[in-house]
């Protein structure tokens, strides 16, 4: 698997102190603006810790859907990333400790798991054989039993590759990718719906679990392009790794997230045509109080500024570029769950308030942290994987 | 199961290995010799069908709209699900040619021309239909922007100006696309051509095509660049046409789903009619080592991922009328369930989700009788689709007082089946006259194709002049 | 063959390889004008060449910027400007419903510009008197095999000792190229006299088929516009009847609709006599009664009946309606009054309805009492 020109480290990587610090700070900084936030606006807290939630689920998530898409198509280019999305899809799992506070506060977010309300209300009662509590926590349950065990088949089947070289593990991984993505799609559709959609219990829109897909997908991308890309520059990686392997990872993207973009237009072209006001409601919510012009942020920063940054195919190859769009594109996502999220959780109150500070902040720190936990564990590459020369002398 | 050695090591694209000159010769061989009686019987099959349907046709422009099914409540029946149909058929054509190609795909190149000519003719032929069903198809005219004596403009806020917009913009950019990269190919023609009568034919469609890099660099760009635009037009054509239904009020169409649904459900029936055709011909003209088996595969793969695709779509959209909690969306689908059209909608659910699922075994995949019949009914089950998501709809809305029943009569029929007639004689014709597999494409991803020379090695060269010859 | 100057040459060789060592040893010599020629691109054909990337990505770029400008620009006039429209309550310029047709305008532009750009900007193509499609090895390199081409004009060139330079490599063969006198037909120019005369022919010949299917194709059925339809149009004629007219008299018997039988219009007193009041006398019908006659019989009559109308000036002045006998009168009689007319007052027939005049009546009698009234109605 060595060759003269393609020293592949067999050992992890040690990632550079800088990043050690970051995660330090980050968290410290977190952590002392939480106490405050929280005592001050408990639902609004609420809110934003539910944001935070979904958008480690939804980055976890979309690193492992990368990985599970390089064994769907037997794709070459990616093999050298795909341990770094191994590292990041973990993830997933730092998600499920931070999901205590919303299961103990889901009176305070959700309506209709007060019982006088929907008894009163017609709409709500005919949701309630799904909208009720126990079903709600099945379903939870349910999801992170995919999410996991997705995780350890894929991750853990990877990893062990690394010592064993075995590839009736990548074989393994190439069967369970077709079935991954269709149950993928499913929970996370229906976590979308549970989640996010359910905040507004009338409103409804069928495209909603495909909007927080492509989101995932698209943040997925982005967190795994930030961390090559700087891996890249810092020249921990090996050098086999070239602008070819970074054009695919740009164009794709560049691809979802337009992808993104066309689906978040649909959803709101037809809600605006149909002028339903059950459905327009929700963005009549968007359009008031001053979430108007996070509205017009979001189209900005989500959508324009990422498409014009990596149209042009010399875009695509320039690191630095990739890393401040795809970390841009992750702020943009976070503020696509935030813009989601929060005018519903608080009706009344406009957006960016001094009490949603610390939550970007703490997104970073855990990023940071998983990243550190896991690099420290493995070597940044998947170094038996037998597609892997293949990987490394990829071509456009 | 899969070897490994099936992991590591690509298969080839083209069997046997031939020499790019018999390359040439085994693409030409169709246009050379005179059509032989099989072709003949398809094409008077298809060309008397076509006859019918255009007179069928003719004779709807002159005696009108009431020849047709369409009454109330059911207005928009045979004609609309016809024409969303072969839209969709379109669509599996730039998908291999441009979206495959982003992806640097390279076994699309065997099938991509003859994709994209499927594309240009599903797209004519669905375009007759909204054409038709004007009720004055002479006064067609009037959908186009076109300063007039009336002062009148179109409406464009309305999604069937959109359609007019999308539909003519798709059909410009395929033909263009479909037409450049025609043009090496009709110069190697040229350069066979048996007779004089040929070669200048064939001269005046190349341009004088003659292979200078120079011209190969430009000539590179803009396929790039067509396929970079055609991805995002295929994606937003059909999703306009969603539009036409998703922008409504009525339950069952506005749906927020409908635009990507729609897309994958236009790949999928897309893709199985190319394997239907790409079957018969690859048999027909002796061409199994050009389109492989490994082709079929994939295609067969694509045609199962937008199966589960689709199937997602009916679950989401089934789940959401019921969580709409209203009674009026719920009453729809129960409707499209266990309502009159039961049975479409269970010949649907069958060929579209159950039916492709045999393609989770390899011998299913790589097997010529079960692909081809899988292609056929995937493609029954989608006009099933359109039927189901039209007719239920319309037949059975808001006021009961309002329901009723949709009779298609033979018109609609006659018209239905020489639109196949149209759509399969255009394929024929294109056969036989033109190259149906992209002869440089292929040619330019064989083995012994390309520099062996280290692309580092070549760089900073001082730059040439351009030669004037 | 005549005997002219090449213009260039075209070294044939078997791979591609070959042809690159073949650029080499050319570029080695101090060429600076040539070309490769191969069935397909070639990778990295441009790096050997010193090329950069294509332009042609600015032209789309460009383009498309232009479409979606023209495209937004036509919307919001068409919409907003020129004939605006409320539909569904939209706003005039409703940007998330013009957004469909600008991104189809967009790729269309980018599109052709494209397409047009490569062909006949950037590669200068048709291009039917190239003299590479003379030379006799351009059918091999239409199929497999690739050319080196020279130029005339490179300094370095000499139509002898060229040749000479590709000793030792692997070549398949030389060339010569020559140029032949451009054909009128196929000229490399775009704007030549016979192209311009081919479109002017085109464009007479699209413009007068145009015109005389709409002067003369209209009145065809069915593209006849509807203008002639089989309908009977009034006052033209008809060849379904003898006298070939369109409208047709009632025919005897007809009755006319919401006709009653009114039997009195020569003899008052008979009315007088057989019709009785029918309307009840309420204060509502008092009311109207009091506003039909206030808008009819006012102005002759007066407001109080005693004939001080506003019109008394210009009309003979009637007599008053409080006389005895007017009072006398009964109510059918002056119901005949109004549907027949008497002396100078035209029927009111067409003017009030029966109802109507009953109830007009009815306010009359109470003008009448009125005016004489005993004492028992002041209780």
């Amino acid at each position: 698997m060595i060759t003269e020109n393609n020293k592949i480290r067999q050992d992890p990587t040690p990632m550079p102190r800088a990043l050690t610090r970051a995660a330090l700070g980050a968290a410290i900084l977190a952590s002392l603006l939480m106490a405050p936030a929280a005592l001050s606006n408990w639902d609004r807290f609420l809110g934003n810790w539910l944001v935070l939630f979904v958008f480690v689920v939804t980055l976890g998530l979309g690193a492992l859907f990368l990985v599970a898409l390089e064994f769907l198509v037997n794709a070459t280019w990616s093999v050298p990333f795909r341990r770094i999305s191994e590292n990041l899809a973990g993830l997933i799992l730092i998600s499920l400790p931070l999901a205590i506070p919303i299961l103990m506060g889901l009176h305070t977010l959700y309506e209709w798991t007060h019982s006088e309300a929907v008894s009163v209300d017609s709409i709500l009662r005919a949701k309630a054989p799904y909208l009720n509590l126990r079903f709600f926590l099945i379903r939870f349950a349910l999801f992170y039993l995919v999410w996991i065990g997705a995780y350890f088949l894929f991750v853990g089947g990877s990893r062990r590759q690394d010592s064993t070289g075995d590839v009736g593990l990548t074989k393994r991984a190439m069967k369970l990718a077709p079935p991954f993505m269709i149950l993928l799609a499913f929970t996370l559709t229906f976590a979308a719906f549970d989640w996010i959609m359910s905040l507004a219990p009338y409103w409804y829109s069928s495209i909603f679990g495909i909007y927080l897909l492509t989101g995932a997908m698209v943040a997925g991308t982005a967190i795994i392009t930030f961390a090559g890309a700087s891996l890249k520059l810092k020249n921990l990686l090996p050098e086999a790794v070239r602008s070819d392997h970074f054009y695919n990872l740009g164009a794709l993207l560049f691809a979802l997230n337009t992808l993104w973009a066309y689906i978040a237009f649909a959803q709101y072209l037809l809600i605006w045509y149909g002028g339903i006001p059950v459905e327009t409601h929700w963005f009549d919510l968007r359009s008031q109080r001053g979430w108007e012009w996070v509205s017009v942020l979001l189209v900005l920063a989500h959508f324009l500024v990422p498409f014009l940054a990596l149209l042009s195919r010399s875009a695509k190859t320039d690191l630095r570029r990739l890393r401040w769009v795809s970390a841009w594109i992750l702020g943009a996502h976070g503020l696509d769950l935030y813009w989601l999220i929060m005018p519903s959780v608080r009706v009344n109150e406009g957006p960016f308030g001094w009490q949603d500070l610390c939550f970007p902040i703490a997104a970073i720190a855990l990023a940071l942290s998983v990243w550190l936990w896991q690099s420290a564990r493995f070597p940044v590459i998947a170094i038996r994987d037998p597609r892997l020369q293949a990987g490394l002398q990829f071509h456009l | 199961m899969n070897k490994a050695a099936d992991i590591l090591e690509a298969t080839p694209m083209v069997l046997g290995s031939p020499s790019l000159a018999q390359i040439d010769q085994e693409v030409a061989v169709p246009m050379g010799r005179i059509p032989g009686p099989t072709w003949w019987a398809a094409f008077a099959l298809s060309g008397l069908s076509m006859l019918m349907g255009l007179s069928l046709m003719g004779y709807t422009a002159y005696r009108g709209i009431g020849l047709w099914g369409n009454n109330s409540p059911v207005f928009w029946a045979f004609p609309i699900v016809n024409f969303v149909f072969w839209i969709g058929i379109g669509h599996a054509g730039t998908l291999i040619s441009a979206i495959l190609f982003l992806f640097r795909q390279r076994w699309r190149n065997a099938i991509a021309r003859f994709a994209e000519a499927m594309t240009i003719f599903a797209v004519m032929t669905a375009a007759t239909f909204p054409v038709m069903h004007m009720g004055r198809p002479w006064l067609a005219h009037w959908v186009f922007p076109i300063p007039n004596d009336m002062r009148l403009w179109v409406n464009f806020r309305s999604p069937l100006v959109w359609d007019l917009f999308a539909i003519s913009t798709y059909f410009t950019v395929s033909l263009m696309f479909w037409y450049i990269g025609l043009i090496p190919d009709l110069a190697a023609m040229r350069e066979r051509a048996p007779t004089n009568a040929h070669r200048i034919i064939y001269s005046i469609l190349s341009w004088g095509w003659t292979g200078l890099n120079r011209h190969w660099r430009h000539y590179e760009r803009a396929y790039l660049i067509l396929a970079g635009l055609s991805t995002p037009l295929v994606v937003s054509v059909h999703t306009i046409v969603s539009f036409d239904f998703a922008t409504s009020v009525i339950p069952g169409w506005h749906a927020t789903i409908l635009p990507p649904y729609f897309v994958a459900g236009a790949v999928f029936s897309g893709f199985a009619m190319v394997l239907t055709v790409l079957i018969v011909v690859r048999k027909a003209f002796h061409m199994e080592h050009l389109i492989t088996l490994r082709h079929l595969e994939n295609m067969n793969k694509v045609v199962l991922a937008t199966s589960l695709i689709v199937g997602y779509a009916y679950c989401v959209e089934l789940f959401t009328a019921w969580y709409s909690g209203e009674s009026i969306e719920r009453f729809t689908f129960l409707n499209r369930v266990t309502g009159p059209y039961w049975w479409a909608f269970a010949l649907m659910v069958l060929c579209n989700v159950l039916v492709p699922q045999v393609h989770w075994f390899r011998k299913a995949r790589t097997s010529i009788l079960p692909m081809f019949v899988v292609s056929i009914l995937v493609n029954v089950g989608m006009w099933f689709e359109r039927f189901v998501i039209v007719v239920t709809s319309l037949h059975r809305d808001f006021l009961p007082s309002s329901w009723g029943m949709y009779k298609p009569t033979l018109v609609d029929f006659g018209i239905l089946l020489g639109s196949f007639g149209l759509f399969f004689t255009l394929v024929l014709v294109f056969v036989r006259f033109l190259p149906a597999i992209s002869m440089t494409e292929v040619k330019a991803s064989m083995p012994q194709a390309q520099l062996s020379v280290h692309p580092e090695e070549i760089i900073g060269q001082p730059e040439m002049e351009e030669v004037s010859v | 063959m005549s005997e002219k100057e090449p213009v260039g040459a075209v070294v044939l060789f078997k791979t591609p390889d070959d042809l690159v060592a073949g650029i080499r040893r050319a570029q080695d010599r101090g060429f600076t004008r040539l070309d490769s020629v191969s069935p397909y691109p070639i990778h990295k054909m441009d790096e050997v060449l010193g090329k950069g990337p294509s332009r042609l990505g600015y032209v789309a770029a460009i383009a498309g910027l232009a479409g979606t400008t023209l495209a937004k620009t036509a919307q919001w006039w068409v919409s907003a400007v020129d004939y605006p429209l409320n539909i569904g309550g939209n706003p005039l310029f409703s940007y998330p419903a013009f957004i469909p047709v600008t991104f189809e305008l967009m790729v269309l532009f980018s599109s052709l510009a494209t397409v047009i750009g490569m062909l006949v900007v950037f590669n200068r193509l048709p291009q039917y008197g190239s003299s590479l499609l003379k030379s006799k090895f351009i059918r091999d390199l239409t199929c497999d095999k690739y050319g080196l081409v020279l130029d005339a004009a490179d300094p370095k060139f000499s139509p002898d000792t060229t040749r000479a330079i590709f000793d030792g490599l692997e070549t398949l063969g030389f060339d010569l190229l020559y140029r032949e006198r451009p054909s009128p037909f196929f000229s490399q120019r775009i704007l030549s006299v016979p192209f311009l005369v081919l479109l002017a022919g085109v464009a007479l010949l699209c413009s007068s088929a145009t015109r005389l299917v709409f002067r003369y194709g209209g009145a065809v059925p069915p593209f006849n516009f509807m203008k002639a339809q089989e309908k009977l149009n009034p006052q033209h004629e008809s060849n379904a009847f003898p006298d070939k007219t369109g409208m047709r008299p009632a025919v005897p018997g007809t009755v006319a609709r919401g006709l009653l039988p009114y039997p009195y219009a020569s003899d008052a007193e008979a009315a007088g006599r057989d019709l009785v009041n029918p309307a009840p006398v309420t204060t509502s019908s008092l009311v109207r009664g009091r506003d039909r006659y206030a808008i009819f019989c006012q102005p002759c009559h007066g407001r109080e009946a005693d004939a001080r109308g506003t019109l008394t000036a210009a009309f003979p002045k009637p007599p008053t309606l409080h006389s005895s006998k007017a009072r006398g009168w009964m109510d059918g009689r002056i119901y005949a009054v109004l549907t027949s007319g008497q002396n100078a007052m035209p029927s009111y027939a067409s003017q009030i309805n029966r109802e109507d005049r009953w109830l007009i009546i009815h306010y009359l009698r109470a003008l009448q009492r009125a005016h004489n009234a005993e004492e028992r109605d002041l209780k």
